[in-house]
């Protein structure tokens, strides 16, 4: 009885299978990304138009199974058993046919329609095999569609056949276990369709065999049922009967049984030409998985990545900050009240731009990483990185996340929903922030350019070092105390080497900037006001008085300056006076006595305040404490020079206040996303993990400085 | 004998996956399921993880799920005859159990 909600169509299949094309294919832009209810997995819908009908498709996520084992598979089943769409397309990859037809068993066993498509046919066909659909679809009892999805070619047919098999409500033939199996699933089946609201919900067959696979979701599901007793018990008689006669387990059974049904299927249907010679992939993969050769080439390709990242991305933060340089032009010249446009310039402008400009940065590291992502690159690195990561307590699947780090946390912290097992998720969201993310990139420069400036740039290379190192030893100790836990088997498909899709890069791409930009944006926005509040109330009482008086000393100071250059130090110096008088002026004299053992005075204090919005305004706050006007890139000759004259400043406090920032507290934007992916317990136990360690790390730091006379 | 005690290229058939549970189902799910034919095709060392061709797909796995499937070794190419403590706590010795 479907009266106006729109008709239903679940995608399923592996991974790797091309489902992502074929969705992209069918709903074009249509589409819409978030997440499935309650938990961190990623759900995309769309909308397709197919003869004046308007299709809902929804996208589930790829899996190889139906077991209640792992988070990816329970929510595909349990969208398909709640929701009941109309009718479910397996998205099939036609070079490893037995694999694939594995889950389309399972989706034909939950009860609804279901139709096939067979995927790169094209790649098939390069590896000598010709599958022969009519028959396949014959025996297999669905309707079975050649597609190539990277190429968009069948799709129509395959929408087509699919809206046919919704009309007609058709289920497919049901796979057989063998007869004496399927006695004891009729049994178990009768037992469970006793009771209509349990039949109405549930396909019984489709429980039947679950609950002999042993499926603990499915006894769950059974608890309730009037005659549980009984179903228990034929349970029990099937799991000893299976035992007695095969000497296996059950759940093992079940799934040769399937495998036999599909290699009976495939038999008749299937050929295979022998070829002679090399794949492409695997020539590819001599060097790019030897062993001695393949690391480097690994770390030769993420030093090329990142390279490229900052050579091309360079061109569109300047023409950023220009854009922003003309906004805080227009405002200056918009005539509105000198507080709003005060809002405007320092809150927003400065606050959200400086972190804007970096965007930039952010869109060409995920485009390279969707390219390794799309040739399948990232399963050789998984395959290389992951004896050392699994050492440590992570896992190959590790590697990206952590890589993105240097770029943006909030893109690292998302990037963690491919890991499966929660402890490894978790244990590698808090090695992210450790990371050196690029919003410390300019406090690193500032002050390894100030006071070690014949080291500078191995200084800063060692801050990098460091902050990997401390990732690796946080995760170490972690994993073995409060994370402390079994490891998620490492069992990965390792797909061939495939050219990436212009389109299927392009919407990669999109995806992770979009949901960056949104979560960063607001929050920064937010923040960004929030830190100019605090930075310019309460205003300063007698500033006038205040001005004339720096106007009058620097007159006497420097008689020939002339007035433009005196009013732009004048008004340095009241932004400075201001700073000290207002909010965060008291919480970084407040704060002082805590800071003071390491060596840090309140306007360091201070300063460490913006850093929770966004790293990158250390920077430039320092350069409003110390009266310095601060340019949007970070030479700032005068913050230098203020900063060396400064009697509170040494070499020593600038190390420590580096590596203070490179343990503290992530900023705003990504404990949001950290209590997104782990929840609150886990971001509370960040800040106060982090806060700890930086304190500690720095205080020590600043103590062995001191004993070497820095 | 073990999975993991294979060497690079050898070609073996699988008798059975030695776990129940999760990762036991995981595996025979993924096609390691009792006659499986396969080759190892690259394995790094004794350590870290090895690259299975099993049918008409490659996966990789580590040592210590490959410790999980008990298979027939397939033609001439040998295997590593006594590995350090495995799954089951004592030296295997050469040869088949």
């Amino acid at each position: 009885m479907h009266t106006t909600r729109a008709r239903t169509i679940a995608l399923a299949g592996n991974p790797n299978a091309g489902k992502t094309s074929i969705f992209n294919a069918l709903t074009g832009s249509h589409h819409k990304v978030g997440n499935y209810p309650g938990v961190t997995v990623e759900k995309r819908e769309g909308a397709v138009e197919f003869r004046g009908e308007e299709l809902r498709i929804v996208d589930l996520p790829g899996t190889y199974s139906l077991t209640a084992y792992s988070l990816d598979e329970v929510v595909a089943r349990d969208f398909v058993l709640n929701e009941k769409p109309d009718l479910i397309v397996d998205i099939l990859d036609s070079t490893n046919l037995e694999r694939n037809l594995y889950l389309l068993l399972q989706l034909i066993e939950l009860g609804l329609p279901v139709v096939a498509a067979l995927n790169m046919t094209d790649e098939a066909a390069e590896k000598g095999i010709t599958i022969d659909h009519a028959t396949l679809s014959k025996t297999l009892g669905l309707p079975m569609v050649p597609t190539v999805g990277s190429r968009g070619e069948g799709v129509d047919d395959l929408l087509e056949a699919a809206v046919l098999a919704m009309d007609r409500r058709a289920l497919p033939r049901m796979p057989s276990y063998g007869d004496d199996i399927e006695v004891h699933i009729a049994k178990i089946a009768e037992l469970l369709a006793s009771d209509a609201g349990f039949a109405a919900d549930y396909s019984p067959r489709w429980i039947a065999i679950k609950l002999i696979e042993k499926d603990p979701d499915a006894q769950r599901r059974v608890e309730g049922h009037p005659r549980a007793g009984e179903i228990a018990t034929a349970q029990e008689a099937a799991w000893h009967w299976i035992k007695l006669h095969y000497g296996k387990d059950a759940e093992i059974i079940l799934s040769e049984q399937r495998y036999g049904y599909i290699h009976g299927a495939v038999a008749e249907a299937v050929h295979r030409k022998k070829l002679r010679g090399i794949s492409l992939t695997e020539r590819i993969d001599r060097f790019v998985m030897h062993p001695l050769i393949g690391l480097p080439i690994f770390f030769l390709v993420i030093w090329g990545i990142f390279k490229l990242t900052f050579a091309i991305g360079n061109y569109p933060v300047v023409w950023l900050e220009l854009l922003f340089g003309h906004l805080e032009g227009a405002v200056q010249h918009s005539g509105l009240p000198a507080i709003v446009e005060n809002l405007l310039i320092n809150g927003i402008i400065h606050g959200v731009g400086g972190v804007l400009s970096f965007v930039p940065l952010i869109v060409i590291l995920f485009f390279c990483i969707s390219i390794l992502e799309d040739t399948g690159y990232i399963a050789r690195a998984a395959f290389l990185t992951d004896h050392f990561l699994h050492a440590i307590g992570l896992h190959g699947q590790s590697f990206m996340p952590l890589m993105l780090g240097f770029g943006c946390s909030v893109p690292a912290i998302m990037a963690t929903r491919t890991l499966k097992s929660p402890k490894e998720r978790i244990a590698t969201i808090m090695a992210i922030p450790f990371i050196s993310c690029g919003g410390k990139l300019p406090i690193y420069v500032l002050l390894a350019g100030t006071f070690f400036p014949k080291s500078a740039s191995t200084v800063v290379m060692l801050m990098y070092a460091a902050g990997v190192v401390l990732s690796i030893l946080s995760t170490y100790f972690l994993r073995r105390t409060v994370l402390r836990g079994q490891s998620m088997p490492f069992v990965m498909e390792l797909p061939p080497y495939r050219m990436p899709t212009f389109k299927g890069v392009l919407w990669h791409v999109w995806g992770k900037t979009w949901s960056y930009a949104r979560k960063a944006g607001t929050i920064i926005l937010a923040v960004s006001v929030l830190m100019w509040v605090i930075t310019t109330f309460p205003k300063a009482k007698g500033i006038d008085a205040y001005a004339a008086q720096a106007r009058a000393s620097l007159a006497r100071a420097q008689p020939g300056l002339d007035p433009a250059q005196t009013e732009l130090q004048v008004s340095a110096l009241v932004r400075q006076y201001q700073l000290e008088y207002s909010i965060a002026g008291s919480i970084g004299k407040f704060i002082e006595p805590a800071l003071a053992p390491i060596g840090f005075n309140w306007k360091i204090g201070v300063a460490l305040l913006p850093g929770l919005s966004a790293k990158e305004l250390v920077v430039s706050t320092l350069g409003v404490l110390y009266g310095a006007p601060v340019s949007q890139d970070d030479s700032s000759p005068s913050l230098r020079q203020s900063l060396r004259d400064a009697p509170d400043w040494s070499p020593r406090i600038a190390l420590a206040l580096m590596i203070f920032i490179m343990v503290m507290p992530p900023c705003f934007a990504s404990l949001a996303t950290i209590r997104a992916e782990a929840g609150d317990r886990w971001l509370a136990f960040q800040v106060a993990y982090s806060l700890v360690l930086a304190w500690v790390i720095a205080f020590l730091a600043s103590t062995i400085a001191r004993v070497f006379g820095m | 004998m073990q999975l993991a005690e294979l060497l690079p290229g050898a070609r073996f058939k699988v008798r059975r996956v030695v776990s129940g549970g999760e990762i036991g189902k995981r595996l025979v799910d993924l096609g390691f399921i009792s006659g499986a034919e396969g080759e190892v095709v690259r394995a790094t060392l004794f350590r870290g993880p090895m690259q299975i061709r099993l049918g008409d797909y490659d996966l990789i796995m580590r040592r210590h799920e490959a410790r999980l499937v008990d298979i027939e070794p397939l033609g001439e190419r040998s295997h590593i005859p006594l590995l350090p403590r495995g799954l089951h706590g004592h030296r295997r010795a050469h040869g088949r159990r």
